[in-house]
């Protein structure tokens, strides 16, 4: 009877480790999940913030192109024309 | 004496589009932009500085000419790939007054269009901002 006891005691501290560590396991979930979400909307943030600099990059590029001479000079002629 | 005062660092140019003839304005101003993804900016503003050709074939074969990827050429000047750029540029210039082709602007003020005087402006303009420091 005693012997019978024991193990029922023992069998109710497996059963409880089982249960902490399902309760454990869901709370990783939670947090994986959580830091996933975290993660891609750090990426939608960064693709936000880079498309404009980008862009403005390629804008730069077509200006330069049609410019001669330093950025930094003192002087800017700017010419408004049509080739006709 | 201009290209002087740019290579030595006292002056920059820069060349913004004005459309004041329709369709032969667009066409040259589209082609210069896609003859500048191929790096012939220049070549194209300069070849229609000095002549009269503003047909799409002549703008292809001049591209040809300078071994220019033509179908690449002929992709961004058929799909008017810089036709916002350009169009923007011209709305830009109508919005600040610039009707008038050649109009020229020093630092932000008028400029002249004959290059002696516009030589003079730019070095007393350069003197100038020297003395300011």
């Amino acid at each position: 009877m005693k012997r019978a006891g024991i193990w029922i005691g023992a069998l109710g501290l497996v059963v409880s480790a089982v249960l902490i560590a399902a309760c454990g396991g869901g709370d990783d979930g939670e947090q994986s999940a959580a830091a996933q979400q975290s993660a891609e909307a750090q990426q939608v943030e960064q693709v936000e913030q880079t498309e404009p600099a980008q862009e403005e990059a390629r804008v730069q590029v077509i200006r330069d192109r049609a410019s001669l001479g330093s950025p930094d000079a003192p002087v800017v002629i700017q010419e408004y024309s049509d080739f006709l | 004496m201009i290209d002087e005062l740019i290579r030595t660092g006292v002056a920059r140019f820069e060349y913004s589009h004005i459309i004041n003839h329709g369709p032969p304005s667009m066409l040259a101003a589209l082609s210069t932009e896609c003859g500048g993804d191929q790096g012939a900016w220049w070549d194209f503003h300069d070849h229609y500085m000095s002549q009269w050709d503003f047909s799409r074939e002549g703008a292809i074969a001049f591209a040809a000419s300078l071994s220019l990827d033509t179908e690449e050429f002929r992709q961004c000047l058929d799909s008017e790939k810089y036709l916002e750029l350009v169009e923007g540029q011209h709305r830009q210039a109508v919005a600040n007054g610039f009707n008038r082709t050649p109009t020229v602007r020093i630092n932000d003020q008028g400029g002249a269009i004959v290059a002696d005087a516009l030589i003079g402006q730019v070095l007393a303009l350069a003197a100038e901002l020297e003395e300011e420091g």
